[in-house]
């Protein structure tokens, strides 16, 4: 017999079916052989699906099910489940958790003991404990040879739906089984992602902090996140990738599972589900289209932050004009968002210290900017800081603001432009504030992202004046807050990004862009006529011309082989060479060099100067020969991540592409070879949730 | 954009329905193929139409507009052709060392 039940999303309650009983209910008799089981089981899947409740089956059944390949095809054959992975799959998602209840607690087997803690929580809450549970105790299963063989089948041998791949079978399982949020979303791309229950953000936060920390510096003494927002996608322990798939029925591999425009709306560049099997699968190599669709919403994830940013910024010089020194009218300027109001009430309240509190904190570090531009002096570090917070929409700021998860760009605006709003509000009692903006400041993590996004678009008064606060050397305020802005400060030449005064703009060109320009990496061809209207405005469908962005990118494809990604910094006449696996001193040169000369070559065409690059006059061929003397190239000084497979070069090019347009500094790359598994799933979620 | 359609032939042609322009696909060979398009029509019969003459997998190329990946569901309207303007047919880029 083969037990099978529904678990409601929010009552625990089970019921219980026989296969039999729910063969009557559907009207095809008794159950008797191995075909009319597979049917049932069909039913059942069929039925997990399209319903919003989690069925499951009996665990050992399940198991079975699973790992025999002639059941495989019994299920297979006779019913339209040809491709069972997923099957499997929605089992990972669906029945998984179910069963183990379900053996535990119809069986009365002490086997699942870990699922069975995690299963009778709300999604919402087994989110923080999943990681810990999922970490501190993988070994629990294996008093259970069903589950163990469950899952490590679940997560050996798919090949498409990789949802559990490369992490550790508790909390592979884990993840996929909270399908509350799971099954709340009903359509995969458009959808903005629903908000974790705020509840769980410490818990979180204290689970992230030490693996982000220990590899990219202590995120609390202040430096840069390097995490990769894929990677963060995947330690949130997300479910999200499984959702999207489950949701959607088993793709063809040529069925397109992702959208977003290229240039204008109607040109959709999609991705096929045979491109995500080809990221999720480490064995496959990368093709161009999944890396310049990642390079796509990089660049429109950019986009989005500044328009934000601008739009806040703006708000904030209309609320510094109507109405200076009240906190209250902050909290009215920020009134649509509750989330702000709370924040802007809680740091009226001196020095709050708790976790919990961050956003109080962060709030409260807000506050400096206006108030040193006000006294004249305060704390232009935290000013600096605080605006730098919130000019990353990244994964970061979200992600410790509010427990929801991490890389969600909508909610970071509300809050953005309340900090903004009141940050431009707030002028009276700086002193006071400055205390607490250390405090906000030492909780708070720089997030570099689109770095040092010191209040908005510089036409905006206020946010000018902001500026010229964060750029003016942070004196008086000793702190170790201080001392962080003082040591950033002090290394300019090294990351200058960190000093605009802007979101960095950035531009991601094609992978063809290279090949084009070097007739298919020929080292002696240099086609600039192939590409020359590539830049153009109306060609890339931007208001402004790219070369005058802050940082471009250009992944290259070498010989079908292999991915590297170039970035080219044009302020800072600073070329950078990315090669995730050393490359040749040879090779680096060639394409920096080669890039540089279009660089030059382009800006002239275009009529283009470039802040750094206007002094050389940009006009002629000799100044253009002299200027590029100036320029700085890197690549064996850069100490990035090296893959050590032979199949990971894509993942690594989109994750060096995502940190730097972040803002990130190639020393602070925070991953390694052995988090690309889990960047691979974070990143097709990211590409099935339509953004970064 | 949309009036300058080409000679006269074409816009006899082009009275019934938009304006037509000339469309070149050219591949990475410099090889060039020439499309009489409407400019309302969707890209995808060019695109076919090239993949077909050429033997193609229309899965394994891609086509470029000026550095834009042109969608087969866009129209030149949409994306602001011209006559005479030239797509750049390339070859599917894998890599995985």
């Amino acid at each position: 017999m083969v037990r099978y039940g529904i678990l409601e999303d929010d009552a625990p309650a089970l019921r219980e079916f026989d296969m039999t009983q729910s063969a009557a209910a559907r009207g095809s008799g008794s159950f008797s052989g191995r075909k009319r089981k597979a049917e049932a089981v069909h039913s059942l899947v069929e039925m997990c699906l399209t319903s919003s409740r989690r069925a499951f089956l009996s665990f050992s059944w399940t198991a079975k099910l699973l790992r025999s390949p002639k059941r495989t095809r019994m299920v297979g054959g006779g019913v339209p489940w040809s491709g069972f992975n997923w099957l499997q799959h929605k089992y990972l998602h669906h029945a998984v958790l179910g069963a183990a209840k379900a053996s535990s607690e119809l069986a009365g087997s002490a086997a699942a003991a870990k699922p069975t803690r995690e299963a009778p929580k709300p999604p919402g809450r087994g989110d923080a404990e999943r990681n810990r549970t999922g970490r501190a105790v993988p070994a629990a299963p294996k008093q259970s040879p069903d589950a163990i063989d469950l899952v490590d089948l679940t997560l050996s041998d798919d090949a498409t739906v990789t949802s559990g791949r490369a992490t550790n079978p508790g909390r592979a399982s884990a993840c996929d089984a909270s399908p509350a949020t799971a099954s709340s979303l009903p359509t995969a791309s458009s959808q903005p992602p629903a908000l974790r229950t705020p509840t769980s953000a410490p818990t979180r936060l204290t689970q992230t902090t030490p693996v982000g920390g220990e590899r990219c510096g202590s995120r609390r003494g202040g430096s840069i996140n390097g995490t990769p927002a894929a990677l963060q996608v995947a330690r949130a322990g997300t479910p999200r990738l499984a959702v999207h798939q489950a949701l959607r029925p088993r793709p063809k591999p040529t069925a397109c599972v992702a959208t977003t425009p290229v240039g204008p709306a109607t040109n959709l560049q999609s991705l096929t589900a045979g491109d995500l099997g080809r990221l999720l699968g480490g064995t496959s190599w990368l093709n161009d289209e999944v890396v310049n669709f990642y390079m796509l919403l990089i660049q429109k994830r950019d986009a989005e932050s500044r328009r934000r940013f601008e739009t806040a910024a703006a708000a904030a010089a209309a609320a510094a004009a109507a109405a200076p020194p009240a906190t209250a009218a902050a909290a009215a300027v920020a009134g649509p968002s509750s989330h702000s109001s709370a924040a802007v009430g809680r740091s009226g309240v001196p020095l709050a210290k708790s976790g919990a509190a961050r956003a109080s904190a962060v709030a409260a570090a807000a506050r400096l900017p206006l108030g040193p531009s006000a006294d004249g002096e305060a704390g232009p570090a935290a000013a600096g800081q605080a605006v730098r917070e919130y000019g990353g929409c990244g994964p970061q700021a979200e992600a410790e603001g509010c427990g929801q998860r991490s890389l969600q760009p909508v909610p970071a605006s509300p809050l953005r432009q309340v900090v903004t709003a009141v940050a431009a509000a707030v002028a009276a009692g700086a002193k006071h504030l400055a205390q607490r903006g250390k405090h906000g400041q030492a909780a708070a993590q720089p997030p570099p992202p689109a770095a040092a996004a010191a209040a908005g678009a510089s036409s905006v008064p206020a946010a000018a004046a902001v500026l010229e606060i964060s750029n003016s050397v942070p004196g008086s305020v000793g702190t170790t807050a201080s001392l962080n802005q003082q040591q950033r400060q002090s290394q300019p030449q090294t990351h200058p990004h960190h000093q605009h005064q802007q979101p960095l703009t950035v531009f991601a060109f094609n992978s063809f862009f290279f090949s084009k320009l070097t007739d298919k990496g020929s080292r002696k061809c240099f086609a600039y006529g192939e590409v020359r209207r590539w830049t153009m405005p109306c060609r890339t469908y931007t208001a402004d011309c790219v070369l005058m962005r802050d940082l471009l990118l250009f992944p290259i494809n070498h010989g079908n082989s292999h991915w590297c990604l170039a970035a080219v910094w044009p302020r800072r006449r600073l070329l950078q060479y990315f090669d995730s696996l050393g490359g040749s001193r040879a090779t680096a040169d060639w394409v920096m060099g080669t890039l540089l000369r279009w660089l030059l070559t382009d800006a002239e065409d275009k009529g283009v100067t470039h802040g750094s690059v206007d002094t050389a006059g940009a006009a002629a061929g000799a100044a253009a020969e002299a200027a590029a003397a100036g320029w700085r190239r890197e690549w064996s000084e850069l100490r990035i991540p090296q893959q050590l497979d032979g199949g990971s070069c894509g993942v690594f090019v989109c994750a060096f592409a995502e940190l730097l347009a972040r803002g990130v500094p190639p020393e602070a790359f925070g991953f390694s070879q052995t988090d690309i598994p889990a960047m691979r799933r974070g990143m097709a979620e990211q590409i099935l949730r339509g953004a970064l | 954009m949309a009036d300058d359609g080409g000679d006269q032939k074409f816009k006899q042609e082009g009275n019934a329905q938009g304006n037509v322009i000339n469309l070149v696909v050219k591949d990475q060979t410099g090889n060039e193929v020439h499309f009489k398009v409407k400019m309302k029509t969707k890209l995808e019969k060019v695109f076919n139409a090239y993949c077909n003459k050429k033997g193609v997998e229309p899965s394994s190329v891609r086509f470029l507009f000026d550095g834009t990946r042109v969608s087969p569901g866009a129209t030149p309207d949409e994306l602001g052709m011209e006559d005479g303007d030239v797509l750049d047919c390339v070859i599917e880029q894998v890599g995985g060392r």
